[in-house]
């Protein structure tokens, strides 16, 4: 895994999005990453930067992680999506199955250094 | 306003985080028992007055059962769950197989009650105490019934004087169950200094990575 | 364990706290933060059947491995770990102790607990388990529940017979209904035949005897006036003939007015209410008040039926009131004809009211009720009498 690889981390809360992106970046420094707040901004962001990787709130208000998560795949299905939640109900996890996106890994807030791990092995 | 207790907004972004984390905990805790998916409102976080609390809560006049664990250490919150009367009995007495005619509840109907409550918040308390790394002691639960107003104000007789309280609140619902239910950290303003190094700290470490 | 401070499994197991703990009357164990045993009271040696020497020391789980993947262990690790206290409830755990209330009965009986567990700190975080015996409460509950399922069923059942009772009570009442139609019926029936019979007599009476008397008449008239100047003693008996014949002919009058009214048929119910009533008044010495509308669209056996009734109660005002006031109303929706007798007299005893045959009463309602109306008669001692009726417009034949 030596490619550089771009990553875009979407989540509402600041907090998470910068744990993710130091427990990341301390595996991976050299990777790039962006952030984006929200569903729509992640859109415009992946047009923008053409991540590898996305990293995926699903509780996010306007537009939900679910449905961020169809429409970034349709427009990058060459991107990779994490998902990273706090609801770890089994019919969210059903839920985020019937989608028929094949996602890198689905781990729980707050992330650690196992989360970014089970990510990282599922590229 | 309260003046001197400002959060700042990554403060306040954090909080409702952290919240929002153990809420999820406690959902799944909910939903394994009640074996339908919980549904959450987004957290959110208020400085009220204590008598303004209740009616974020659903309303001063609606009947409600309540499970209260008490945190107490670097800062003191009570942790509380507030239940519709009707709606949860009934599914207490689903899950017991008990009829569900009876007027009157059983002090075991009311125990089963209050373990689930006490799982829920168990959930939900163990993550915020973990994620904010403090050392407490944690009550056992205490299930109350009334008018939710009532029960708040009881809760005020109980803590200090203080008249504004920190209220970190989310709705959640049962659908299958009509069941709107909510899960309230209340504290009072005295240790909120206590509660800002906490999150000085998480926010401290998420920074380092 | 050997960080500074008392050694847990001595200070638990030595007075005061020992004396005290055996007296207590819920199970105590103590864990420390292994799981190992570092109390055992009393209540939980007696029920359990392991003397604390045998259980101190060991862990709780190798004592007891049912526990080990119960949500009982699972409480007792968050309880250590984290600090959580939990509540397991007997309602919603079965069997959590194996905790007997003889256990060394061939068939020991499992006693209903409610177990809390909560922690405290001493060198280390230690774990609490207390046991409470609810088993007479449970057997209270049960028995609560068997008595609600029972009322229940009885509730059930009385609901039935009284739903059964109901369908009876309808069929009856319709059946009662059904008669009462028919009676009506009947009486309606024998009103219009009595009428009809008393129509043809007046035509007869009146066509008939009133020709043949007349005729006499006439003749008697004119005999008596030949005879004037030849024979006065025949003319004074023609004379005293024809006064006789004259009363006969007013006799014949009243008695087919009595039958079918003139005043009515030609002038029609108003008219004739006022005619009669004005009448009645001045021989009583009453104060009329009449609010009679005119030119309704009554039909003939309608007009007969409400004059009929008037004229009883009319009758009735000035055989028994001593009113001094009489007031008429008479009045008509679209469907509706409504007609009020109301006196200010003496009034009458409720119980005259409801003997049946008293006063003409019973005529009056039978008239009413045979063509589908309303009869109310209002009246108690002093407060004069109200007669009140009111007829569908539009008879239903």
């Amino acid at each position: 895994m030596s490619d550089k690889l771009r990553v875009l981390i979407v989540d509402d809360s600041s907090v998470s999005r910068m744990m993710v992106k130091n427990q990341l970046l301390s595996q991976q420094p050299d990777w790039t990453v962006v952030e984006a707040a929200n569903g729509s901004e992640a859109l415009a962001r992946a047009a923008e930067a053409a991540p590898d990787l996305i990293t995926l709130d699903l509780n996010m208000p306007e537009m939900d992680g679910l449905e961020a998560a169809v429409k970034l795949h349709e427009a990058h299905p060459q991107a990779r999506i994490a998902i990273v939640t706090a609801n770890i109900q089994d019919s969210m996890r059903q839920r985020v199955q019937s989608l028929g996106i094949l996602f890198v890994a689905m781990v729980d807030k707050p992330i650690n250094e196992a989360g970014i791990r089970k990510i990282l092995a599922g590229l | 306003m309260i003046v001197g207790y400002q959060l700042s907004d990554l403060q306040r972004e954090t909080l409702a985080e952290v919240f929002n984390i153990a809420m999820g905990r406690a959902a799944k805790a909910m939903s394994n028992i009640v074996n339908e998916e919980v549904l959450l409102s987004i957290p959110q976080i208020r400085m009220v007055p204590r008598s303004e609390a209740s009616s974020l809560l659903g309303g001063p006049e609606q009947r409600v059962y309540s499970i209260t664990q008490t945190l107490d250490g670097e800062f003191h919150a009570d942790a509380i769950l507030i239940l519709p009367q009707a709606r949860s009995m009934d599914l207490v007495r689903l899950m017991l197989g008990s009829p569900q005619q009876l007027e009157l509840v059983t002090e075991l109907e009311r125990e089963a009650l209050t373990e689930i409550g006490n799982i829920i918040l168990n959930a939900c308390i163990g993550t915020v105490t973990n994620l904010l790394e403090g050392q407490f002691s944690i009550s056992l639960p205490v299930l109350q019934s009334g008018l939710c107003g009532d029960i708040i104000e009881s809760h005020a007789a109980r803590q200090s004087e203080e008249d504004v309280v920190l209220l970190l609140q989310i709705d959640f619902t049962v659908e299958k169950h009509s069941i709107n239910g909510h899960l309230a950290f209340v504290q009072t303003v005295s240790s909120f200094q206590a509660l800002l190094a906490r999150i000085d700290r998480f926010i401290e470490k998420a920074a380092q990575g | 364990m050997t960080s500074s401070g008392p050694d847990p499994t001595i200070a638990f197991n030595s007075p005061p706290f020992s004396s005290l703990s055996s007296t207590l009357a819920l199970g105590l164990i103590i864990l420390e933060q292994d799981g190992r045993i570092v109390h055992w009271n009393d209540w939980v040696a007696k029920r359990s059947g392991i003397v604390a020497d045998v259980a101190l020391g060991k862990s709780l789980f190798d004592l007891w491995p049912e526990t080990t993947q119960a949500r009982i262990r699972f409480a007792i690790d968050q309880a250590i770990t984290q600090g959580q206290p939990s509540l397991l409830s007997s309602s919603l755990n079965k069997y959590l102790l194996p905790l007997y209330e003889d256990p060394f009965r061939s068939d020991p009986v499992q006693i209903r607990q409610t177990v809390t567990i909560s922690s405290f700190y001493m060198t280390a975080r230690m774990c609490v388990l207390q046991i409470a015996d609810v088993s007479a409460a449970f057997a209270r509950e049960s028995a609560l529940r068997v008595q609600a399922q029972l009322l229940n069923e009885s509730l059930e059942r009385q609901a039935q017979i009284m739903k059964q009772l109901e369908n009876h009570n309808d069929t009856l009442d319709s059946q009662v209904r059904k008669r009462t139609a028919q009676l009506n019926e009947l009486a309606k029936h024998l009103q219009d035949v009595s009428e009809e019979e008393k129509t043809a007599l007046a035509r007869e009476l009146h066509d008939d005897l009133g020709s043949i008397l007349t005729a006499a008449r006439i003749d008697v008239f004119s005999s008596a006036k030949l005879l004037a100047g030849s024979h006065p003693d025949i003319h004074a008996k023609l004379q005293r003939a024809l006064r006789y014949l004259e009363e006969g002919i007013q006799t014949k009058r009243r008695i087919v007015e009595g039958m079918r009214p003139t005043i009515l048929t030609q002038f029609g119910l108003a008219e004739a209410l006022r005619y009669t009533a004005e009448e009645m008044a001045e021989v009583s010495g009453w104060t009329l008040r009449l609010t009679v509308e005119e030119d309704l669209p009554l039909s003939e056996e309608l007009s007969l039926t409400l004059f009929r009734v008037a004229q009883e109660a009319l009758n009735n005002a000035a055989k028994y009131s001593e009113a001094q006031c009489v007031e008429i109303i008479l009045e008509a929706d679209e469907h509706t004809v409504r007609l009020v007798i109301r006196d200010d007299g003496k009034g009458m005893e409720l119980d005259a009211v409801h003997k049946p045959r008293s006063h003409g009463l019973a005529g009056m309602r039978s008239r009413v009720e045979a063509r589908g109306g309303y009869f109310e008669i209002q009246g108690a001692p002093g407060r004069g009498v109200e007669i009140s009726v009111s007829l569908a417009l539009s008879q239903a034949e």
